[in-house]
């Protein structure tokens, strides 16, 4: 990934922190406090796929991430990409989820045994915060059309804040378009016609689920980029799981992680060197030359990122 | 004297849907006895309530309904909602509905992204954030509460896993976001493995909710039976009928003790499809899977498949089918192709 944004003419000077596994046995803890501190300096950062240890005691690394720094909005750009083999064309739409509160705050317990409760928190201030974020990206992307996704019917009081908080951010844009939709029908539509879709905006747990199905849309994971950003922070990553199984050989499909270097590159004001390497990405998908093995090429890590390179525009 | 099965009439595109279904399957030759009943808005136009207490006496009685989609009262919302009550979740709840079946499968000459998908998508219906238990701590903060209970989760399971017997499937897979959600559906994940144990005969394998939707889109045919919480089903029976081919293909079987409710989750207005213009599919297919269930199976069978021949001849399609026919065209024309 580097090399690529280095190739590209991108002037970054990477500062190395680590998290996950080796992480956790180095400090005893897959998300160091000094790992914290340097993205608390610095405020940007691009984070590779990262294993939660599964079993007691560690909280997954993303989870903790967007809490301590506040990254309250995770963002999921989708759109059809060329040379990819998927029953889908023209998708071109930006998942925004809000980050911080919904099912996934940790509140859980025990009430007596065999029953279970968690809590699903909804407040004025994160769902206005995260609506207004996406007309805000709306507008400054050039995008005409914001659908807020929900489940109302049944819950009336927490989506019903959540709506009504929307609704009232939408009358301070009335220039585009606002739409609401039950998540139950948003995933219908999806699966029917996705190119209806321009930026969609709900909470945790709808946007987790949402973002990925878009993902799926376009060919997976090992290809989209993603962000969560806060309104100190922000942090660029590949979304994909760490694959275990192949860590360390060489074979991972580093696009995923490419693509988020160039979001990052446009949030920090280095239009130029994104777009080349959108470009580029592009270009090396059609060609399908260098592809790694997950997407049907008999390439690996080092083959696509030299293809990457190579085709950078001059 | 036939099968008895109540109709439950919930207005809107049900009133075209309704005597279309019923022409098909008498031409078919099904023996049932409608009880007809009006729910929802359809009730309430005529000064009834919304689920009137003679038409849940009756489906108690039967232990059999065929229904369409509950429209709520037109106009806008009054009071303190910002929506209109669902009163096909209190349809649910006032008849003790635990599980819900949705069948997703290819129908030949319905066009879909995806070809060879044959699952069933089974969800649990009385938990989860659908038990409607929420309130404000203080203006501006709201919690909703997501339950899971032990009793419900095993009765769930078995009920499942005995259908999945039934059906003759192979695998059975459970969705969940127990990575996150380390306790309700940690409980709800072992409450599967639980029970998985007294039926061998299957291949068990989890997976998280999110991958399983994007799977949805990508390879949705390595799905055979899916079993998930109320709020994941919700999503991926609605996900899995685009993949299929859309509101044609959105019909399920909602099952409580001695109960089945065969109904079609999409209606509408007429006033935004129009009169006489409603796809009858959404409500035939349950029709077919009641008949499928109930011991009528050649007769299901025959309905099915002047339903493909209707499709795949392209002839008398309703218009959300890229066709310009009627209601009653598009049944005539399955009617006429009844072998």
């Amino acid at each position: 990934m580097q090399a690529v944004v280095k190739a590209a003419g991108a002037n970054v000077a990477w500062i190395e922190a680590l998290a996950g596994l080796d992480a956790a046995d180095r400090f005893g803890d897959p998300l160091p406090s000094a790992t914290l501190d340097l993205v608390r300096r610095y405020r940007v950062a691009i984070k590779g796929p990262c294993t939660t240890p599964i079993g007691k005691g560690f909280r997954s690394i993303n989870v903790r991430l967007r809490k301590e720094l506040d990254l309250y909005a995770s963002l999921r750009p989708v759109s059809t990409l060329p040379g990819v083999n998927v029953p889908y064309e023209g998708v071109d739409l930006i998942v925004v989820r809000e980050n911080t509160e919904g099912l996934y705050s940790g509140q859980e317990h025990v009430v007596v045994p065999g029953v279970v409760e968690s809590l699903r928190i909804i407040t004025t201030k994160a769902a206005e915060r995260i609506v207004r974020y996406a007309f805000e990206l709306a507008q400054h992307g050039g995008r005409r059309r914001v659908t807020f996704c929900h489940k109302a019917d049944v819950m009336p009081l927490s989506d019903g804040l959540f709506l009504r908080t929307a609704r009232a951010v939408a009358d301070d844009f009335p220039f585009l378009e606002f739409e609401e939709i039950h998540v139950d029908r948003l995933c219908l539509h999806l699966a029917l016609d996705p190119t209806r879709f321009d930026v969609l905006v709900m909470e945790n747990l709808f946007g987790d689920v949402v973002s990925d199905l878009c993902a799926g849309l376009v060919g997976g994971l090992g290809l989209v980029p993603g962000a969560n950003l806060g309104q100190k922070y922000s942090v660029f990553e590949a979304v994909h799981g760490s694959a275990p199984d192949i860590a360390g050989k060489g074979l991972a499909n580093p696009i995923a992680l490419i693509r988020s270097a160039a979001m990052m590159l446009v949030h920090i004001g280095q239009r130029k060197p994104a777009q080349r390497i959108e470009e580029s990405v592009r270009r090396t998908l059609s060609s399908r030359r260098g592809l790694t093995r997950d997407l049907g090429g008999d390439g690996n890590t080092a083959s696509l990122t030299n293809e990457l390179i190579a085709n950078l525009d001059p | 004297m036939g099968l008895r099965v109540t109709l439950i009439q919930g207005g809107g595109a049900g009133l075209d849907q309704v005597p279309a279904v019923q022409a098909i399957l008498s031409a078919a030759g099904a023996d049932i006895d409608w009880d007809e009943h009006l729910a929802g808005w359809a009730s309430m136009e005529r000064g009834g309530e919304p689920l009137p207490q003679t038409l849940l006496d009756s489906v108690r009685q039967s232990g059999l309904a065929l229904k369409t989609k509950l429209l709520p009262p037109p106009g806008p919302i009054e009071g303190p909602r910002p929506e209109k009550i669902n009163f096909n979740v209190q349809l649910r709840r006032e008849l003790g509905l635990f599980a819900s079946v949705r069948p997703l499968k290819n129908l030949a000459g319905l066009p879909a992204r995806f070809q060879g998908v044959d699952m069933l998508v089974v969800r649990e219906l009385t938990e989860d954030l659908y038990a409607a238990i929420e309130h404000e701590i203080v203006p501006g903060v709201v919690q909703s509460i997501k339950v899971v209970t032990a009793a419900a989760s095993n009765r769930f399971f078995r009920f499942a896993f005995e259908w999945a017997r039934t059906m003759g499937r192979k695998s059975v897979t459970c969705v969940h976001k127990a990575n996150i959600l380390k306790l309700a559906d940690g409980l709800f994940l072992e409450s599967f493995r639980t029970t998985a144990r007294d039926f061998p005969e299957f291949q068990t394998r989890e997976i998280i909710v999110d991958n399983c939707c994007m799977q949805m889109v990508s390879r949705p045919q390595q799905f055979d039976v899916l079993v998930m919480g109320n709020l994941y089903g919700d999503l991926v029976s609605d996900l899995g009928a685009g993949v299929v081919g859309g509101i044609s293909a959105t019909a399920g079987i909602n099952v409580g003790e001695g109960v089945h409710v065969y109904e079609s989750f999409h209606g509408g207005l007429r006033e935004d499809i129009g009169v006489n213009r409603a796809n009858p599919l959404p409500l035939l297919l349950p029709a077919i899977d009641l008949l499928d269930t109930e011991g009528q199976k050649p007769i299901a069978q025959c309905i099915l498949s002047a339903v493909e021949r209707v499709l795949t001849e392209r002839r008398a399609l309703t218009p959300d089918l890229g066709g310009q026919a009627t209601t009653t065209e598009m049944s005539q024309a399955i009617i006429a192709s009844l072998a």
